[in-house]
């Protein structure tokens, strides 16, 4: 192998980032703490760009863009019917027979395909350009857009056409959301190579049990989306397939029309665009590099898997202009196994208005922020106390050094103060102040602004009691010593009820984020340690952290949509080797296991 | 609600989809680079997702059940579809039970597979499982099989230290806190490691799991082709579909349409032209001269890897049943001439036992022709060159559309019937379908059917 030209290059890497950054790779931050490197993981493979070669805070912070619909309120012309004549995989049976009272708005249409594409993942100077399989949104002038990002309103339903121009099979998973079977993104409901499916997303809220009220507490704001085919999803989503969404409603628009959260008024609260500059996306996601820029993934490992570069929005260690005012950041865990906790480099406290999907009833102080994979977290900063020309940081201050999990328990790393100086700190985004635009007014939020009301899951709703184990078991990852079956449903509650389930790390030492699709859950208590949960996870979530041999007690509701949906560890490579379980919601529920009821393939 | 009559309208897109998806079954399922055309990105893009499992794997040197003396990466696994399952031979539980459902799993492998997947069963209690005790322990599971196209299933050991390597490189055993738990022999319970080190997918499954989902995963993960790798997939998408429509009377594909249900044989082409050959010996031949029969044409390819062998037999069993009808002729064409020379096609012919005065010519054409012929007048798919690193073996170069074309008296196209089939029992579907259409045209009047032209076809 001729490596010298490579080695050339690495070095000037480095020394282009030591003239930018005026100093070496590391001490660049505004903190005295050493910025650790990450290591290559893993002894096999000796071809990866070493982190200290990604030179630091060189190029701007990508952003996601919003897709824009081909049609509202009508069929676009382009698609020749609904879930008709060359959709391969139809359309959910819901789009054609829903309530009326989910049309409240004129739908919105959209189309996107997942294509083969380059990216620049690593910062320009390095010179090289990653090969990434990505969703790109298609505008009605036939244009592609890169990084797509869906502005949903909760009434308005959307209508996306997705074509798979891949050579491989794909699903795509609307994560945090409420939908119809057929369009969740389920497992086994696949869009072969070269096919299409018309995934319906009606954006309507479960209704509050008893009534016909829409239920507001558990209206969605963070969404993200991301391929699902079993077996696949592991490296679908290294490669590239994920994307996000935002989602709104009367409440959350009109805390921006009100100047509470960040935003333009008049602008920002206004679709189908939602346009909003001071509140972004930041989704974390962790990669291995091979010297010709590719991204490295090694499917031998079924631990997880945890790469050595740091991406903010698919770019390593990126920079981002802020004014001196409040941003909302909506971080997203994009990892297939890394757990991060993020702080501010000057320690600086800020504001957590949400857990997952869905805003808390009022915002809670923090120094810091624990995510799994999947998990979001939705976050006010204030940059308006930092004169122009600060840097502050956005760090990890978590260590992990396998699929396993981080070190630790999990209530080690889940408190909202940071003492002392963390011994492992790896910087992934530089923040830059820079003077406030005076035409547009601050957001006026604080510590005891009202967001979403909460409704609790009382004890007296529960009707039935599940336990779901989750452990190693011959090589690979079981729920209750059993594995992921496409046809058949491992709990069928009742289309209504409400559940109590127990969801137990019986392996030893892992770790394993659950995340439960359809509905979100409310925790009650962790039975290991006996605990109720801290403030930030006391409502809805859907994705529950299981840090090693806890057993978590969970309440949730199955609403609107019949089964079948999948739970399952969302260390991607632990739910591609069978880690995945169904529920199937239906009209008289079950205790045992019982075949699906419908199926989508 | 959405008005009844928008519902009923939306019911009726349903149908005329139903339709169009019939037609859809029938093309390559080859996904083609959409992005501005960029072949090369694909490509590459393929390249660098080939999983590393095979690049990882110690190249061990095992001892197969007949005493053979080989490499494990290079001898068994490198370019090939395998199943690695794990036992040992005083297993009571797991890998009895594991070899039953592997029994059962290869003999339905065959019909989509043959011998381009294997499977090794590798001893993870190498130091007391010594070649003797392995040959003997798979002879009582019975694998020889004298059928040629049966997979082959080896059983395998070698340096115990050496195969917990392999264990370790494919993450059967973590080197994390479970290890301790993995490397017992008795955990690798009924986990099967399923791949195609060619295509690089790889997924690990539950030997005891459902079996059609099994094999459907198998299919999918180390099918070395779009066909094989989704025909389940497309099959119950399609069975999901006439389900949900509710309504019995639809047209599903041919192989679940029950024979009753089909009164007529549409009409689904014109020959125009016509296609001139050489048959056995030599002896120029031109379509035309047969063109007042019923004729059957089929690509045939002599050593293809694939499903030649099918498509002869079917042919065979035309020729058994019509053969001596003076209104029947059979073409099998060939563009291989190179290898398919009128010369090797006389000795082909006698082998398979077809007499040289049988209605029934094997015709060499030059490529160029027999690809414009094939497609514009008998509506099949083009040939396919095979990438190099997709051909199963050395003669594996062209991926013909084999199915079965049948003609009228009137030059009609009636009919394009998919005899070879991943799935055997739609191949038969496909045979049997085809038999009753030629008897139905033997039997009609030369008078010119008053079928109009239809473009969908129902036929597999």
């Amino acid at each position: 192998m001729n490596s010298s030209p490579n080695e050339v290059s690495r070095r000037s890497f480095i020394k282009t980032a030591s003239t930018i950054a005026g100093a070496s790779v590391f001490n660049i931050g505004s903190s005295s703490q050493a910025n650790v490197p990450l290591p290559i993981p893993g002894s096999n493979f000796k071809g990866a760009i070493e982190n200290t070669a990604v030179p630091r805070w060189q190029d701007e912070l990508p952003s996601y863009n919003h897709i824009t619909p081909l049609s509202t309120g009508s069929e676009p012309a382009q698609y020749g019917g609904v879930g008709v004549g060359k959709v391969f995989h139809g359309v959910a049976p819901e789009y054609f027979d829903h309530p009326a009272a989910w049309d409240r708005m004129p739908t919105q249409f959209f189309h996107m395909r997942a294509t083969a594409a380059y990216s620049e993942m690593l910062p320009k100077s390095m010179g090289l350009k990653t090969p990434v399989w990505a969703y790109e949104g298609v505008n009605a002038a036939g244009a592609g857009i890169r990084a797509p990002q869906f502005r949903f309103r909760i009434g308005q339903p959307a209508l996306v056409r997705f074509e798979n121009t891949l050579p491989e099979e794909l699903s795509v998973h609307m994560h945090g959301g409420h939908w119809p079977s057929h369009s969740d993104g389920h497992a086994s409901f696949l869009t072969l190579p070269g096919e299409k499916r018309d995934y319906y997303y009606p954006n309507v809220l479960p209704l509050i049990p008893g009534t016909n009220e829409p239920d507001i507490s558990e209206a969605p704001s963070t969404l993200w989306f991301h391929d699902h085919a079993a077996d696949m999803t592991a490296i679908h989503v290294n490669r590239g397939l994920a994307s996000n969404a935002k989602c709104f409603d009367d409440l959350e628009l009109n805390l921006i029309r009100e100047g509470i959260l960040p935003g333009i008024r008049g602008v920002s609260d206004t679709g189908p665009a939602y346009e909003n500059p001071y509140e972004m996306y930041l989704v974390i996601g962790d990669r291995v590099f091979t010297k010709e820029g590719a991204i490295w993934y090694d499917s031998n490992n079924h631990d997880g898997y945890i790469g050595n570069v740091e991406m903010v929005n698919g770019k390593a260690y990126p920079r981002l202009k802020v004014e001196a005012r409040k941003y909302r950041f909506r971080l997203l865990g994009g990892s297939s196994a890394r757990h991060r906790r993020y702080r501010l480099s000057n320690n600086a406290s800020f504001l957590r208005i949400g857990n997952d999907s869905v805003m808390f009833p009022q915002p809670q102080r923090t120094q810091a922020v624990l995510m799994s994979p999947g998990k979001r977290a939705d976050i006010i900063i204030d940059f308006s106390k930092y004169r122009p020309g600060t840097k502050i940081y956005l760090e990890n201050i978590l260590e992990q050094k396998g699929g396993r999990g981080p070190e630790g328990k999990l209530e080690d790393s889940d408190g909202t103060t940071v003492s002392g100086t963390p011994a492992f700190i790896h910087q992934l985004l530089m923040f830059e102040v820079v003077a406030a635009n005076p035409a547009n007014p601050d957001a006026s939020i604080t510590d005891t602004t009202a967001l979403r009301p909460h409704r609790k899951i009382l004890e007296s709703e529960v009707s039935a009691r599940r336990s779901f184990r989750f452990e190693r078991k011959n090589g690979h990852w079981a729920i209750n010593g059993g594995f992921y079956e496409k046809t058949l449903a491992n709990a069928c509650p009742t289309l209504g009820s409400t559940e109590e389930w127990t969801l137990t790390n019986g392996s030893g030492g892992w770790w394993h984020p659950i995340h439960i699709h359809l509905e979100n859950h409310q925790t009650v208590r962790n039975l290991r340690t006996g605990k109720t949960p801290l403030y930030h996870n006391s409502f809805n979530q859907d994705t529950q952290m299981l840090g090693p041999n806890d057993s978590v007690v969970i309440r949730m509701r199955f609403r609107t949509f019949k089964g079948p949906f999948v739970f399952h560890c969302h260390t991607n490579e632990h739910e591609d080797l069978e880690m995945m379980f169904q529920f199937d919601p239906r009209a008289v529920g079950s205790l045992t296991p019982q075949p699906v009821q419908q199926f989508f393939p | 609600m959405p008005s009844y009559s928008n519902y009923v309208f939306k019911r009726f897109q349903v149908l005329l989809g139903l339709a169009a998806l019939a037609v859809a079954m029938q093309r390559p399922a080859k996904a083609e680079p959409k992005n501005d055309g960029d072949a090369e990105l694909q490509k590459e893009s393929m390249r660098l997702m080939r999983r590393s499992y095979g690049d990882k794997l110690p190249d061990i040197p095992v001892v197969d059940q007949h005493g053979n003396h080989i490499r494990l990466f290079s001898d068994l696994i490198k370019d090939k579809a395998v199943i690695l399952s794990f036992f040992y031979t005083d297993c009571k539980d797991a890998c009895p039970l594991t070899n039953s459902k592997l029994t059962q799993m290869r003999k339905e492998l065959k019909n989509s597979f043959g011998r381009s997947i294997q499977i090794l069963s590798i001893s993870v209690d190498a130091d007391s499982d010594t070649p003797e005790k392995v040959a003997r322990y798979a002879r009582m599971q019975a694998i020889e099989s004298s059928d040629p196209d049966m997979p082959e299933w080896k059983f395998l050991t070698g340096n115990a230290a050496e195969i917990l390597k392999v264990r370790e490189t494919i993450g059967l055993v973590s080197n994390d806190v479970t290890r301790s738990t993995d490397i017992k022999p008795s955990t690798h319970g009924n986990v099967l490691v399923v791949g195609n080190q060619a295509t690089g997918r790889w997924t690990l499954l539950s030997a005891i799991g459902p079996m059609e989902q099994n094999m459907e995963r198998i299919k999918r993960i180390a099918g070395w082709t779009q066909e094989v790798r989704y025909e389940d997939h497309r099959k119950s998408v399609m069975d999901a579909r006439v389900a949900s429509s509710g309504a019995a009377t639809l047209q599903a594909p041919a192989s679940v349409v029950a024979p009753s249900l089909k009164s007529e044989i549409p009409v689904l082409g014109k020959i125009s032209g016509d296609l001139q050959g050489s048959e056995r010996l030599g002896r120029g031949v031109l379509l035309s001269e047969v063109k007042s029969k019923v004729t059957v044409l089929s690509h045939l390819y002599t050593v293809c890897p694939h499903g030649s062998k099918a498509v002869i037999e079917a042919m065979r069993s035309l020729n058994d049943e019509f053969g001596t009808h003076p209104d029947f002729h059979q073409v099998s064409m060939s563009a291989s001439t190179e290898r398919d020379t009128p010369e090797y096609f006389r000795t082909y012919a006698e082998v398979i036992g077809v007499g040289a005065k049988a209605p029934w010519w094997f015709m060499t054409v030059e490529r160029a022709k027999l690809n414009v012929f094939t497609t514009q007048q008998l509506g099949l798919k083009p040939s396919l060159l095979i990438p190099e690193e997709e051909r199963l073996n050395v003669f594996d170069l062209y991926e013909n559309d084999l199915r079965l074309v049948l003609l009228d008296r009137q030059g009609q196209v009636r009919g394009r019937y998919q005899v070879f089939h991943p799935d055997s029992e739609v191949g038969a579907s496909a045979a049997e379908a085809l038999r009753r259409d030629v008897r139905q045209l033997l039997k009609e009047s030369e008078v010119a059917t008053q079928n109009t032209l239809k473009t969908a076809s129902i036929r597999p």
